[in-house]
């Protein structure tokens, strides 16, 4: 009997085809749109306009289609704890807490529950096999899409219960192959940022909806009040604009956020630097690992040579400081040759 | 193996609907014909809505004049909840269908809650009443429960203590299982086709004397100048023909109905244990059984039922197709956090191979998904 895969269908091209290319592999699949969110949006993954075309797509491959509802969920563990991160001066990564509670956790819980084998998402990464046995999630071919970094809580289990089968493909050959099958969503537009936060209020409304915005004063490494701003909430440490700070006699920016005094303090770029990071709540592919590894601070940042041991990343070369709350993703591998690069572990950044 | 156990969702079309509609959308001379006009095809289409509206009156308790069709429930439920007239103070049951309280929560009606057993009864809904009232809306059966509301209590009290009010109940899950001219007595009263054998998208509201409507519709005159556009005479038609196989088999259908569903009951009792029938049994229409059962979650179950191709509901479904949780559970403080709710609804076709279906299928999905949640706990 064929080996029965519940792909997740946000309603966009990668998981369409993703979704194609399993029924062509002979796998027998059944189609799932996840609701996560029932406020306001644009186009993100959670809309009733979404769910229709996944609908649509399943209807064109010829495969069973489902909503399941991980409404409440959603706003425990992914919606709260970004409006919490923000609050507490960090900078949430909520794709992150998304796959770690959602997708890859209830999601893949359900398809256990239901009698399916593994399930599948349209992520550009890989699920590579070791010669030591074990599985890795290595970057997607396409570099300028890879998604390694929001996956890097995968471990041995997740990854032998997972297919990703877009993550050899380069996005131009995709959208083509959608295009060729004829499927709905071979033009629809990438979707953009959070999809929780509408391109029409951003991050702001958002947060000004759920509890308000603090306003508070910037500061110089000295302390001397330099400027305001509106909401502390917004800043991010490294950040340079917005901040309306005019005289000074090189480029300003964000070395610290204390959102208990609504303080913002600026400095020059030397002020950012940092020879270590330090992370709490790390997550490990296969076994606990310290030692040399290539750290990558953001979702599209370059992974940096560092060493990992114990709560602390220690930078070959300084760098700028990682905002609290980020992720730290341990890749293994050699800087020059990133498609071979894979996860060994992440943590969250303090 | 399968069954259709959805009915109060959608009943499958009676074949006496069916064998009325037909001519009416095969025979071009009928069909091409608006029953407006005034040659005798016209005249003919409209004979047969004279016909229609006699058998829906005599169904409801009304008279002919006080029948107007409409597109369904949603849109008699519109009218009677936001366009009756004059306007006022409106209370509503808390476990009213949706078409009922959305335009409800617009007028910032009261809202009368229901005891343990779904049951909003005569003084839940006086404690909300006063001189402002001017409308009352408690539906006669809850679409999601089966629970039978007590509405010819409701409109005594609320002529007793509001003579100026208007009573409003949405009868479209009663139609199939009740004698609305008894248990309807109301001055709106709204009823659809599709909940017992009739097409989709045709239903009606009875506007009784009393009432005063501003249409939704207007603009040609239709329907008494209440609801403008040519009518849909295929499906009324079909619609009446449905109701009038309805009343001639009532009380047969009734037993029969009232067996399988006690049948269903009992063998899930029998087989899954940890299953309790939402309203006492006294106090539900027959064809609507609806359970909560406990170590399982709703949505995971009817994916797994669908799986066997065994229709049912659980608790209403948003435009998404995704499992919302039940505002009508939620009004009677049922918790669901450890159970599913399920609703099995059963009508005119159901058999006996259904059920014994449904006895197979329900036990052994319920069985899989305690197992699996029983490893996941270890």
């Amino acid at each position: 009997m064929a080996e029965r895969i519940l792909m997740a269908m946000s309603g966009g091209v990668d998981s369409s085809v993703a979704a194609a290319l399993l029924v062509d592999q002979g796998y027998e699949v059944v189609g799932v749109t996840m609701k996560l969110w029932g406020g306001e949006s644009d186009s993100g993954c959670c809309s009733v306009s979404d769910v229709d075309d996944a609908r649509w797509v399943a209807a064109q491959l010829d495969i069973e289609h489902h909503v399941f509802n991980f409404g409440d969920e959603f706003l425990t563990h992914v919606v709260e704890p970004f409006v919490g991160t923000h609050r507490s001066g960090g900078t949430p990564n909520p794709c992150i807490e998304c796959n770690r509670h959602i997708k890859f956790d209830l999601f893949v819980e359900r398809a256990t529950m239901l009698g399916f084998d593994r399930i599948a998402t349209g992520h550009y990464a890989r699920i590579v096999d070791r010669p030591d046995g074990t599985k890795r999630l290595a970057r997607g071919i396409d570099h300028a899409k890879d998604q390694s970094y929001v996956l890097h809580m995968l471990d041995q289990d997740r990854l032998g219960r997972t297919v990703l089968p877009v993550g050899d493909w380069e996005k131009p050959a995709l959208r083509a192959a959608a295009a060729e099958r004829g499927l709905l969503t071979a033009a629809k537009p990438d979707s953009q940022d959070v999809c929780f936060i509408t391109s029409t209020g951003g991050r702001e409304a958002f947060l000004e909806a759920r509890g308000g915005l603090t306003p508070g004063a910037i500061v110089d490494e000295n302390g001397a009040k330099v400027g305001t701003v509106p909401s502390t909430e917004l800043v991010t440490i490294g950040q340079r604009k917005g901040l309306n700070v005019s005289g000074m006699a090189e480029p300003q920016f964000v070395v610290d956020v204390d959102r208990r005094e609504s303080v913002v303090t600026i400095g020059p770029r030397r002020s950012l630097r940092v020879e270590t990071s330090t992370f709490v709540d790390p997550v490990w592919s296969d076994a606990p690992y310290t030692g040399p590894a290539l750290v990558q601070a953001s979702a599209h940042g370059e992974a940096l040579p560092a060493v990992v041991s114990d709560g602390e990343v220690r930078w070959d070369k300084p760098r700028d400081r990682v905002a609290p709350g980020q992720s730290l993703v341990f890749y293994a591998g050699v800087a020059d040759e990133v498609a071979e690069q894979w996860i060994i572990g992440g943590a969250i950044a303090t | 193996m399968s069954a259709y156990l959805d009915h109060a969702a959608s009943s499958p079309l009676r074949p006496e609907a069916l064998e009325a509609m037909l001519p009416w959308l095969t025979e071009s001379g009928q069909a091409h014909a608006n029953p407006t006009a005034a040659h005798r095809r016209g005249r003919r289409a409209r004979q047969a809505l004279d016909d229609a509206r006699a058998v829906v009156a005599e169904a409801t308790g009304a008279e002919r004049g006080e029948i107007v069709f409409t597109g369904g429930g949603t849109e008699s439920d519109n009218l009677a909840v936001g366009r009756a007239r004059p306007a006022g103070a409106v209370v509503v049951g808390a476990t009213e269908h949706p078409a009922v309280l959305e335009p409800a929560v617009r007028q910032h009606a009261a809202v009368a809650m229901p005891d343990e057993r779904g049951v909003v009864t005569a003084d839940s809904v006086a404690h909300h009443l006063n001189d402002e009232t001017r409308l009352v809306s408690v539906m006669a059966v809850n679409n999601e429960t089966g629970v039978v509301q007590p509405i010819a209590e409701i409109v005594d009290v609320v002529r007793a203590r509001c003579p100026d009010a208007l009573v409003h109940t949405d009868a479209v899950q009663a139609l199939p299982w009740l004698d609305l001219s008894v248990d309807a007595p109301a001055d709106l009263v709204s009823v659809t086709g599709h909940k017992l054998g009739g097409p989709q998208g045709v239903g009606a509201i009875v506007i009784r004397d009393a009432a005063a409507i501003d249409p939704l519709l207007v603009g040609g005159g239709q329907e008494r100048d209440r609801r403008a556009g040519t009518q849909n005479v295929a499906g009324i038609v079909g619609f009446a023909a449905a109701v009038r196989a309805s009343l001639d088999d009532r009380s047969e259908r009734l037993a029969r109905i009232d067996r399988l569903a006690n049948r269903l009951v009992a063998g899930l009792h029998a087989q899954l244990g940890d299953v309790v029938e939402t309203v006492p049994r006294n106090v539900r229409v027959p064809g609507i059984v609806h359970l909560l059962i406990g170590g399982v979650q709703s949505e995971p179950l009817l994916f797994m039922l669908d799986g066997q191709d065994l229709a049912c509901s659980a608790a209403s479904s948003c435009a998404s197709g995704a499992q919302g949780a039940s505002h009508v559970l939620s009004a009677m403080q049922i918790d669901t956090s450890t159970c599913a709710p399920l609703r099995l609804s059963l009508g005119w076709s159901t058999t006996d191979d259904e059920i014994d279906a449904a006895l197979e299928i329900i036990p052994s999905a319920v069985s899989s998904l305690r197992a699996h949640e029983g490893a996941r706990r270890g």
